[in-house]
């Protein structure tokens, strides 16, 4: 399979507290990532709140720049090009947001929402062409027929995420970026937008970076699947490996965290969820980043920072006692 | 199955409006002010500056065909209110259109940029907020002839914007986190597109209201500017003039400020109206 998207040490830091007599310090919200993902892949990323997801995210579309490191567009360097190049690459990488109703603009029409991508990059279409493209993305992902002309209020959640995976597809896409797209959604809801977004993907054969901090729901979508944690990556794997093999602690703890339906199995499971809190990314701990929280941490962990080894076939981690974890 | 009609958000905006009997009412007695106000005078046999030497302060309803009475040196006082309400509108109007043209362009702009740019903006907005507004005018005024009334559009225009600005900047600010922004975006608009298809029609609920406000306050304002000396001048007459030769006579021929004054009073209450229903009617989210 061919190489959509590479990212080699990609970093994102933002300055904090900066002021006129005082150098702001750099929060590093991704700190190297190296990734590739390829045409019609599914890839999740995974961590807790706060452990620079979403920024990754961003940083791979452009919407907000990386600090250093690179993004590789189909063999382009798309991380240093100008706003005005970026645009028409834009057609090809689409995103859906968490907040299903704050990403529709709430003073269009559902139609003029999903048919703004069409306007910026399909001129050519005239109003009725852009209008019957519109009319059957809308059907495509499962809204009513009139719901072209009503405005977002009037729709629920579930049917907001619709409408915004309807922008994100009209132009068919060859990557599709979905950021916590369920996580604001009910349980059931949640389903049926996973099921959608698995039809289009069969249909379309987009790629999808799915991030999300429901292990579950990636478990379902993807077919690799990244784990960061304070923005460095702990372990790349495929789906079915990481859940059934992990080899970084971390990964065992946000494994172990999944609740199970089951009132005799769950509470002898939460012995082995991580405590603690996430440290703060401002000053993030020395070596190993997750040694503060880690229950087989030792001393050589605070010294040097591990690096993401493969150590299977296609089984990347993080981790220099990944060996023990296997065992045990 | 029927088509359902493409409808847009100032057609939807409509349709909310006429439903609303207040604001409908209330614009219908300011296009019936305004007609009787462009339109009026002509049919009067009076001119708004002729003196009738026979009948001077004389009260309304005294026989003569000086219907609403006549001013201190025998002018028609129902054509000078007339004419007065004429130049008020046009002041009131255009002083608020002009500002807040200005003022969105300028505050939206600020706030989507940012940084330095929105720093710089709005310290422009700042040192003129500074400068005593009254000094502006006065060099306008000798830079240009006196009484000119469209040095005085010029003049309470460029005063008026400075809030508006800082109203849609406030807005800006918030808006553009928002992550509608963000996925237009992504979906490659560029920075005009943004401001004018996103921003300005997000932040037109606050700036209608604030506008209905203006533009009494613009009428008002240029009444100052008349009893300084720097606005309209004699034998013109606005709103604000007329009202405050009325109050100057108030004791003994108290017509010449009602009259007027409740042409000034209908209207800014009808404007107060009409603001109501636009913000009803711009809002979907109110509904």
């Amino acid at each position: 399979m061919s190489i959509l998207l590479s990212l080699r040490g990609l970093k994102v830091a933002f300055p904090v507290g900066g002021s006129l007599f005082r150098a702001a310090k750099p929060l590093k919200a991704v700190d190297g990532v190296d990734l590739e993902l390829s045409a019609g892949e599914a890839l999740g990323i995974v961590g807790e709140s706060g452990c620079g997801k979403s920024t990754l995210a961003r940083a791979i579309l452009q919407l907000i720049p990386p600090t250093s490191g690179q993004v590789v567009w189909l063999g382009r360097d798309i991380s240093a090009v100008s706003v005005n190049a970026m645009r028409p690459l834009r057609k090809d990488m689409q995103i859906v947001f968490q907040d299903p109703l704050a990403s529709l603009d709430p003073r269009m029409t559902v139609g003029e929402i999903v048919a703004e991508p069409l306007r910026v990059h399909a001129g050519e279409l005239d109003r009725t062409q852009r209008r019957e493209r519109v009319q059957d993305m809308l059907q495509r992902v499962g809204l009513p027929a009139d719901a072209i002309n009503r405005y977002p209020h009037e729709f629920s959640g579930g049917q907001c995420q619709r409408i915004g995976i309807a922008r994100a597809m009209i132009l068919r896409p060859q990557l599709l970026v979905c950021d916590e797209p369920v996580s604001a959604l009910d349980v059931s809801i949640q389903a049926q937008i996973v099921n959608l977004l698995q039809d289009l993907k069969r249909e379309f054969g987009m790629s999808i970076l799915f991030v999300s901090h429901n292990l579950a729901v990636v478990r379902r979508l993807c077919d690799r699947v990244l784990v960061l944690y304070l923005g460095k990556p702990m372990e790349l794997t495929s789906t079915e490996e990481l859940y059934e093999r992990p080899l970084h602690p971390y990964t065992r703890g946000l494994i172990a965290a999944v609740p199970l339906p089951d009132p005799d199995v769950q509470p002898s499971r939460l012995g082995s969820v991580l405590s603690g809190e996430l440290p703060s990314p401002l000053s993030p701990p020395s070596g190993c980043v997750f040694r503060t929280r880690c229950p087989i941490a030792e001393a050589q962990c605070a010294r040097a920072v591990p690096e993401l080894d493969e150590v299977r076939k296609g089984h990347h981690v993080a981790c220099v006692k990944w060996q023990s974890v296997e065992q045990g | 199955m029927t088509e359902t009609p493409v409808r847009g958000f100032w057609g939807d905006a409509w349709r909310r409006l006429r439903q609303n009997r207040a604001a409908m009412t209330a614009s219908v007695v300011i296009v019936l002010i305004s007609l009787l106000a462009f339109f009026g005078p002509a049919f009067s046999p009076h001119p708004y500056d002729a003196i009738d030497w026979d009948y001077m302060a004389v009260p309304p309803g005294g026989g003569n065909d000086h219907w609403l009475g006549t001013d201190r040196l025998g002018r028609d006082l129902y054509v000078r209110t007339l004419h007065g309400v004429q130049i008020s509108l046009q002041i009131g109007l255009l002083a608020t259109v002009v500002s807040l043209i200005i003022g969105v362009l300028w505050g939206a702009t600020a706030g989507y940029l940012g940084g330095r740019i929105d720093g710089a903006m709005m310290r422009v907005v700042d040192i003129m907020y500074a400068l005593p507004y009254i000094f502006i005018v006065i060099i306008l005024s000798t830079l240009f002839d006196r009484g000119n009334i469209y040095v005085l559009f010029l003049a309470i225009g460029a005063v008026g914007w400075l809030t508006m600005a800082r109203i849609v900047r406030g807005q800006t600010l918030s808006l553009k986190r928002k992550e509608f922004i963000e996925a237009a975006l992504a979906s490659g608009v560029g920075t005009w597109g943004i401001l004018l298809r996103h921003i300005v029609p997000n932040v037109i609920g606050p700036v209608i209201i604030y506008a209905t406000l203006t533009i009494p306050q613009m009428i008002l304002f240029e009444s100052f500017l008349s009893f300084l000396g720097l606005g309209v001048q004699e034998p013109q007459a606005s709103l604000g003039s007329l009202i405050n030769e009325g109050a100057q006579e108030m004791e003994s021929a108290v017509w010449m400020l009602i009259v007027p004054a409740g042409f000034l009073v209908t209207l800014l209450t009808c404007f107060n109206f009409l603001g109501d229903g636009l913000r009803d009617a711009l809002d979907p989210r109110d509904r």
